[in-house]
């Protein structure tokens, strides 16, 4: 792992160590609700200043708090179109089933490529540290899953296209 | 060690109380529920659950000569439940609320209680004998945001209150035929219902946790951005002090003397505060030792990263490297505590035991006596 | 070429004329299908007609390398129909014959796993290990040969392929093989982006597999501490009548999901594994016809 990913990582774990701190917090405006104050928006006072980590241009990563929800949304490095359209897939795959990961947010925020919010019910059911790693590993696995993809697309595509010339000779 | 007992008594706890004797703790298994349990014969039993609330029950406070229990819950409604033979009866309390509430408190003499709401608002309420009814008066004025704490000034009119506006203000709740005008102290309690006698304004973030020191001389309560903010002299004017730790933010407080402070919160550890002999509050130690197998390279982590450029990265760079997993915490509790409480003697104003809770399900009992570097402090 | 299906038993009956709009009309007289596995071949003889009449097409256009007739500048390109979608062009050009390949793909990811493929194609081509075969090359613009081709058919979203056949490509037997591979150049290029495609889905699925395994990890490693806790406290547990059947539900719905999951993977990869066995079903068949035309 490069040292830059590292940094960029650690950086984004100490934020989430620090903005993972939720609580139970019933909605202010609508009666008998508790609905994500990230979501809503509807009291400014129950939001925290957003968080910009950019490890460059193309890779960035928004932290969003609110007192009983947080919002991590991602942008992940695309170099060129196989990226892409490999990034996009594999992140609408997982978006498509987002319940099995429970944090997954259906759709990213505008700008990003994929989402997570992550509430206080989150926070009571699982361990705040094993979240965090979760969404660490995820940034890591994303990109490491991404190149893999990209690296077996073209170990494919040239196996096949030896094949094909083969049947020339 | 510290912490003298520990009992994991459900997934996650949002409040406990404990009976006067200190025999039966009630708490809430982050439901609509209200779990009671005993020590029977060195055996935890549950013995009552109480269900009349619909949604989560926010919190519960026990009286300690009246023996009533009075909850509140998100559902907007509050009950005083009366032990009558083996079963607990419920009073509704028409609050008038329009949000959730989301804590409690009774006041010294018993005979108020204050809830504070989602609404913006507090509610004081009192029994009234001839309607044999829970009445209940709003404080409407002020408040900018839901109402997170509530705490009595021993001498059961003022209230504190904090605010996720990040303020705390302290109130007069003087009610005329429940409270009795003291005529030596003409200041304190000539205010009317309602009147806001303190607002501060030190906190950039939300504001939890407010309590007062067993004298009343002295306010404490938390700020999000963790900030601890300690008050004296509650009047006109007023004489504040912040400490700021490096630590997680905390969630609530407790008074264990006039010179020492409990904070509990998002860090799992509570935290020990104490003034000095000038009066000055400082943060003293963490309570539970923590069986730390990363002493905190989070803090350092940029730091050590330079060292570890320096040490050929053997040492230190393998201990930041991302696959590292975060701090695990090995203290008694693993996730938030959101609520302390004393264990008060009966006839002493000494506190030495006290409990916490939180989203671990578990209840901690902590132990001062133990702690001799503490001793000094805790007169 | 009409003779080819004189062959084809007499269980086809050329209807003449042809049905307007056609070329040819065939009448099946399906009571004269052999049973057995002979009717098998027959069938797949008479599926095979429309190739076979187009590779005799390119291979009559191929053979024309050879003769000698050079005539002077270029041909007018020649258009070979033989997918709606998919046509191609033989340009015939003093000493070799160009046959170029218009790209086109239903959606954005398949031009570019296509184009990823191709690059890979010219790449390998041009490679000395590969000299011997029609050097080929791909551009995303169309070689100046198709000018005055009518638009539509110049639009591509996959660039273009050019195969350069040189006389040496047609001797004898290899005219059979290189017929075979260009017509069906368009096939094995969407096969191989179907692959592909699958080939993703399936890592995803497995990668998907492997996170939620982290993120299910937290509830197992709490249960494992508090009762380490509990342990320690030598206190007694009121928990542990709570907990205990807790963490088996917990595991019983983790184990139900995982084998959902392994269930799911499971049906797809067999659902592959036919795909890939029809493909291997095809091929003979398509040789098989092959060995055919050379009766003419």
């Amino acid at each position: 792992m490069s040292n830059t990913l590292r940094l960029y990582l650690a950086c984004i774990r100490n934020t989430l160590d620090a903005a993972l701190c939720l609580q139970n917090f019933p909605c202010q405006e609508v009666e008998r609700h508790n609905k994500p104050e990230v979501e809503l928006k509807t009291s400014p006072e129950l939001l925290l200043n957003p968080i910009l980590i950019c490890r460059n241009e193309a890779e960035k990563c928004l932290i969003e708090t609110s007192i009983n929800s947080l919002r991590i949304s991602l942008k992940v490095k695309q170099a060129d179109e196989l990226e892409n359209i490999l990034t996009k897939k594999f992140l609408r795959f997982l978006s498509m089933r987002a319940e099995a990961f429970q944090v997954l947010r259906r759709k990213p925020v505008q700008g990003y490529d994929i989402s997570f919010l992550i509430t206080n019910y989150h926070c009571e059911e699982m361990q705040k540290h094993k979240l965090i790693d979760f969404i660490v590993q995820f940034m890591e696995d994303i990109d490491k899953e991404i190149s893999e993809l990209k690296m077996s697309v073209n170990t494919r595509g040239r196996l096949v296209a030896t094949e094909f010339l083969k049947q020339f000779v | 060690m510290a912490a003298i007992a520990v009992h994991q008594f459900a997934q996650c706890i949002t409040c406990h109380a404990w009976s006067p004797d200190h025999a039966m703790v009630a708490f809430c298994p982050n439901n609509n529920e209200v779990h009671i349990y005993k020590l029977i014969q060195e055996k935890w039993e549950k013995l009552h659950v109480l269900q009349k609330h619909d949604q989560i029950v926010s919190g519960i406070d026990w009286s300690v000569r009246s023996n009533r229990i009075v909850t509140v819950s998100h559902d907007r409604n509050s009950y005083v439940w009366n032990q009558e033979g083996s079963e607990w009866v419920p009073t509704l309390v028409i609050l008038r609320l329009n949000r959730a509430a989301l804590c409690v408190q009774w006041s010294p003499k018993e005979n108020k209680f204050a809830v504070g709401s989602g609404a913006k608002t507090v509610c004081i309420c009192y029994y009234e004998q001839e309607n044999n009814w829970w009445v209940s008066k709003l404080i409407r004025k002020r408040h900018d945001s839901s109402v997170t704490s509530v705490a009595w000034h021993p001498n059961n009119v003022f209230l504190a209150t904090t605010s996720t506006d990040g303020k705390c203000r302290v109130f007069s709740t003087f009610i005329k035929g429940v409270d009795i005008k003291e005529k030596k102290e003409g200041t304190s309690s000539d205010t009317k219902f309602g009147e806001q006698i303190l607002q501060l304004d030190l906190s950039f973030s939300w504001a939890f946790g407010v309590k007062w020191s067993p004298s009343g001389n002295t306010l404490a309560y938390v700020g999000h951005n963790s900030m601890i903010y300690f008050v004296d002299d509650v009047g006109p004017s007023p004489l504040a002090q912040n400490v700021a730790f490096r630590d997680l933010p905390l969630r609530d407080v407790l008074f264990v003397s006039e010179k020492m402070v409990i904070g509990v919160g998002f860090d799992c550890n509570p935290m020990v505060f104490a003034a000095d002999e000038t009066g000055i509050w400082t943060f003293i130690k963490f309570l539970d030792e923590r069986k730390t197998s990363s002493s905190g390279p989070k803090y350092g982590s940029q730091f050590s990263e330079a060292f570890g450029k320096l040490y050929g990265q053997s040492k230190y760079g393998v201990g930041n490297d991302a696959v590292e997993s975060s701090r695990t915490r090995g203290g008694t509790h693993v996730n938030c505590i959101n609520c302390i409480v004393p264990l008060r003697e009966a006839g002493s104003s000494r506190i030495t035991r006290f409990t916490t809770s939180g989203l671990d399900g578990k209840i901690v009992t902590w132990d001062l006596e133990s702690q001799e570097d503490l001793l000094n402090y805790h007169l | 070429m009409e003779m080819v299906k004189a062959i084809s038993l007499d269980v086809v009956e050329i209807v003449q004329p042809a049905k307007e709009g056609y070329q040819l009309t065939l009448r099946l007289n399906l009571s004269k299908i052999p049973r057995g596995k002979d009717s098998m071949k027959v069938i797949s003889e008479i599926s095979t007609v429309q190739a076979t009449i187009l590779s005799s097409q390119l291979k009559e256009m191929l053979w024309t390398v050879n003769s000698e007739d050079t005539f002077q500048g270029m041909c007018k390109p020649i258009k070979l129909v033989y997918h709606p979608r998919e046509t191609f062009y033989v340009i015939k050009q003093p000493l070799k014959i160009a046959a170029v390949f218009p790209m086109r793909f239903k959606e954005h990811s398949d031009v570019i796993i296509a184009t990823a493929f191709l690059q890979e194609l010219t790449d390998v081509g041009s490679s000395k290990k590969w000299a011997k075969v029609p050097p080929c090359c791909w551009a995303p613009i169309p070689p100046p040969e198709l000018r005055g081709e009518p638009f539509e058919d110049l639009s591509t979203n996959g660039g273009f392929v050019t195969f350069d056949i040189y006389p040496r490509h047609i001797e004898g037997k290899r005219l059979d093989k290189t017929v075979w591979s260009l017509l069906n150049f368009y096939a094995y290029v969407k096969y191989h982006v179907k692959c592909t495609k699958g080939f993703i889905q399936r890592r995803m699925r497995k990668r998907l597999e492997s996170l939620v395994e982290t993120l299910q990890g937290p509830n197992f490693g709490e249960d494992e501490q508090t009762e380490k806790v509990q342990g320690n406290a030598r206190c007694s547990c009121v928990g542990k009548s709570v907990q205990l059947p807790k963490f088996k539900m917990l595991k019983r719905k983790y184990g139900d999901f995982t084998r959902k999951i392994k269930k799911l993977r499971f049906r797809i990869k067999i659902h592959g594994f036919r795909r890939f066995r029809q493909r291997w079903l095809t091929i003979p068949k398509f040789s098989s016809s092959m060995g055919y035309t050379k009766l003419d």
